[in-house]
């Protein structure tokens, strides 16, 4: 395949990476040793906040990274897929996020008109009124928006990447960049500059229960249900279905697909679409939990999303899930423990050591085995 | 417009001169100075003074309007014969540059360059932008020119280690104050606000973020000094990247160190109502306070409903003042508008430098000083002296070159928007 030297060049193939880590004792160590120290830094960091704070606030603390956590998982698994499949990073996909939660205030307003000169009664208004309201208005616009993200989502990949599949792999990734840019100008012409209301406020509001002096909001329970929900369903969508299967075969070997009667075209543009409505997932999450937005939200959270990727293991949903509950959990925490001026600092730190130790993440690579 | 000013204001003073030499009488304008009948009536000549203001681009609005308050002070000593026989020759700059489109510190350093190489140029009125300020205050120092800004607040440019992006003493490199300010710095304006909430509000413990910006660590370094010094407690301080949008566990910690404060050091656009509405969702109920950048209406965009009973200190209301209602209508009826925020600061700023170039006439016989260095000394020595009743309030400067008008007000988020609640100068502590 074109460019697969490249590709090389850059991330040796798993095979290769495995008997080079195998030289090194030092890096072998790392490598195995690297999930064990993980995971034990974090319990520490939780029993560091617990001690110093109190078990309510540590308690609290991993609500609040696990809900952070879920929006960032949402995001990186639109990053994996499609590294998975093309093996491109694509760097628009943090600003797809942002996108959505434009969609979702406009698609909401618009509804709210609609709703209002038909029924007398504003679909925004309905979500306020218990549970039923906010199904309906959940059934209407999620699918609204998440179809429109996706549709954004196909139109990037048909006009910026398509042409330069085959092309070395730098094209597509300064393409990526520059998509990045025109989705972030064009939002910052037509929201400006300053931060947006997404006029979400009041959706999911209230506690539903409060344990050991946690207290668990009903907007938690929606974030992490929702987010476990979509990638439950995303990872049997890619098992057990023709197209999930025609995935699968073209992360594989794209042309051995081509040759078998795979359709590639439309199969890299349905994962364009479910990795944006996926992120139109979490930006409507990230609406409804923040009910604000601005041009340039998607960059920070773009590139943390990223790390994720890069920590459960680029191309593996499973491991991007994982790597976005993780990270959202050292975000939090280690935000804490260095007073909130480390936190970004951190997560790109492990970002290095995951590359360096442990260049295949948590899950391992799936690459080219899984989409 | 503005720039043909400077030719028109001879010929204006000359004009009232005669007008004043025919009823000998005149009317004491905002300057508050002698009459032309006074010991400066046989003053031959003229004086030139000059302002420096972003007055395009981006500050047009606000800087423009500082300006006409400055030329106003102006217009009136010329009617008002401040200087009996001698005239105010009056020069613009403008410090925006169309490269930024707002105000710009290297434009601002080739427009004092100018003016301090024309030898008639005695002060100036400005800068607006203390970022601006640090590109022009050597270039005055070094050639002896008095500089009196109206709204620079960076406490950097006056107190030497107060700003650590900032080398003060590289600003003075003759070691001699030539520049002065009307309006307080941060370091009262946090003192102000600590005071408020240990003593009025009855706050202990405070919880405290800041955004990372110069500005914003500053703000909150003042007060936590000043908060811990009147007796309270600053239970954690904290420094979050400006595009922080989840305040969240920040929150939680508040919740559990037991604050009954927050206080947020930064402007609105970097999450100040963001903060509001999370401590509110969260129903955290402690009071949350901050400075200047967050009286600022997008507070109200992203805190909506929720930023009410949020507190913040600012630089005083002075549409309020009894001391500017004058000038304000004074303003209006020669502008057609309304005073922005610094047009009594800039009117005030070059009502104390004609005063003090009245005072330096007064001294020299009514004649001007021949030597301009001579002249331009004098003035500066005047300006560090004076005691100056104004529209703002009474203005003294210190050694620094600060003002000793320590007042700050308060607002209070009330229904949407920011209400001036009082108006406070530090106690002595």
């Amino acid at each position: 395949m074109e460019g697969q030297g490249e590709v090389r060049a850059v991330l040796p193939p798993l095979a290769r990476r495995r008997s080079l880590l195998r030289g090194g004792g030092l890096a072998e160590l790392g490598s195995r040793a690297f999930p064990t120290v993980l995971i034990g830094a974090l319990v520490l960091m939780i029993i560091d906040v617990a001690a110093r704070s109190g078990v309510s606030v540590a308690g609290s603390q991993l609500v609040n990274g696990i809900t952070k956590g879920a929006i960032f998982a949402l995001i990186a698994v639109g990053y994996t897929m499609v590294y998975g499949i093309i093996e491109l990073i694509n760097f628009a996909h943090g600003d797809v996020f942002t996108l959505s939660a434009v969609y979702g205030k406009e698609i909401g307003r618009g509804l709210s008109w609609i709703g209002m000169s038909l029924w007398g009664v504003s679909l925004g208004s309905l979500a306020t009124r218990g549970p039923l309201g906010l199904a309906a208005v959940l059934l209407v616009l999620f699918p609204l928006t998440m179809a429109a993200t996706g549709i954004t989502g196909v139109l990037i990949e048909r006009v910026a990447y398509r042409r330069l599949r085959d092309a070395p792999r730098l094209a597509p990734l300064i393409t990526a960049v520059g998509v990045s840019f025109i989705l972030e100008g064009s939002m910052l012409v037509t929201q400006g500059s300053s931060n947006v209301r997404t006029d979400k406020e009041g959706w999911i509001r209230g506690t539903a229960f409060t344990a050991g002096g946690v207290d668990v909001h009903w907007a938690d329970i929606f974030v992490v249900g929702m987010a476990l929900l979509m990638m439950f369903a995303l990872q049997a969508f890619i098992r057990s279905t023709r197209l999930g299967k025609a995935m699968r075969a073209t992360a594989q070997d794209r042309d051995a697909a081509l040759l078998s009667g795979v359709n590639i075209n439309r199969t890299i543009a349905a994962t364009f679409f479910i990795g944006s409505a996926l992120a139109a997932a979490g930006g409507l999450i990230y609406s409804i939990f923040f009910d604000s937005v601005v041009w340039n939200l998607g960059f920070g959270f773009g590139i943390i999303a990223f790390t994720a990727a890069v920590l459960g293991g680029i191309g593996n949903i499973v491991g991007a899930g994982l790597g976005g509950f993780l990270i959202g959990l050292i975000y939090v925490f280690g935000g804490q423990i260095t007073s909130g001026q480390w936190s970004n600092s951190i997560v790109f730190a492990m970002l290095i050591v995951v590359l360096t130790f442990r260049p295949v993440g948590l899950l391992g690579m799936r690459v080219p085995d899984r989409a | 417009m503005e720039r043909i000013k400077a030719r028109v204001l001879p010929a204006l003073g000359i004009v009232s001169l005669a007008a004043l030499a025919a009823c000998g009488t005149s009317t004491t304008g905002g300057g508050g100075g002698n009459g032309g009948s006074g010991p400066l009536s046989s003053c031959i000549g003229s004086v030139t003074v000059a302002s420096d203001l972003p007055t395009s681009g981006g500050d047009a609005s606000i800087g423009g309007g500082t300006e006409k308050g400055v030329k106003l002070a102006v217009d009136q000593a010329n009617a008002a014969k401040l200087l009996g026989g001698c005239t105010v020759n009056y020069i613009a700059k403008d410090d925006s540059s169309v490269a930024k489109g707002k105000h710009d510190p290297q434009q601002g350093a080739q427009n004092v360059t100018s003016l301090v190489a024309n030898l008639a140029v005695v002060g100036i009125v400005g800068p607006f932008n203390s970022s601006v300020a640090v590109a022009e205050l050597p270039i005055t120092n070094k050639a002896g020119v008095v500089q009196i800004s109206p709204s620079n607040t960076d406490p950097g440019l006056t107190i030497p280690g107060t700003d650590p992006d900032i080398d003060t003493a590289s600003l003075k490199p003759t070691g001699k104050t030539t520049y002065f300010r009307v309006i307080s710095n941060d370091v009262v304006q946090a003192q102000v606000m600590a005071q408020v909430a240990y003593k009025e509000l009855n706050l202990k413990k405070v919880y405290d973020i800041d955004d990372q910006e110069t500005y914003g660590k500053d703000l909150s370094n003042y007060f936590d000094q000043d908060f811990a010094k009147l007796g309270g407690t600053v239970t954690k301080r904290v420094s979050l990247p400006g595009d922080t949008k989840d305040f969240r566990p920040q929150i939680t910690e508040a919740q559990g160190l037991g604050a009954d404060s927050v206080f947020f050091g930064g402007v609105a656009s970097n999450g100040s109502g963001i903060l509001k509405k999370q401590m509110s969702d969260a129903g955290l109920t402690a009071q949350f306070l901050s400075g200047d950048g967050t009286v600022d209406p997008q507070f109200f965009v992203d805190s909506g409903a929720q930023g009410d009973g949020a507190q913040a200190s600012s630089a005083p209301d002075t549409t309020k003042l009894a001391s500017a209602q004058q000038f304000i209508q004074q303003y209006k009826q020669r502008y057609g508008q309304d005073v922005v925020a610094y047009s009594t600061y800039g009117y005030d700023c070059m009502n104390i430098l004609l005063q003090a170039i009245h005072d330096v006439l007064v001294d020299n016989g009514a004649k001007l000083p021949a030597d301009p260095v001579t002249f331009r000394t004098k003035v500066i020595a005047k300006v560090q002296g004076i005691d100056y009743k104004g529209t703002i309030g009474e203005t003294k400067f210190d050694s620094n070159g600060d003002t000793l008008n320590h007042q700050f007000s308060v607002y209070k988020a009330t229904g949407g928007k920011w209400v001036g609640r009082e108006t406070v100068s530090p106690s002595a502590s």
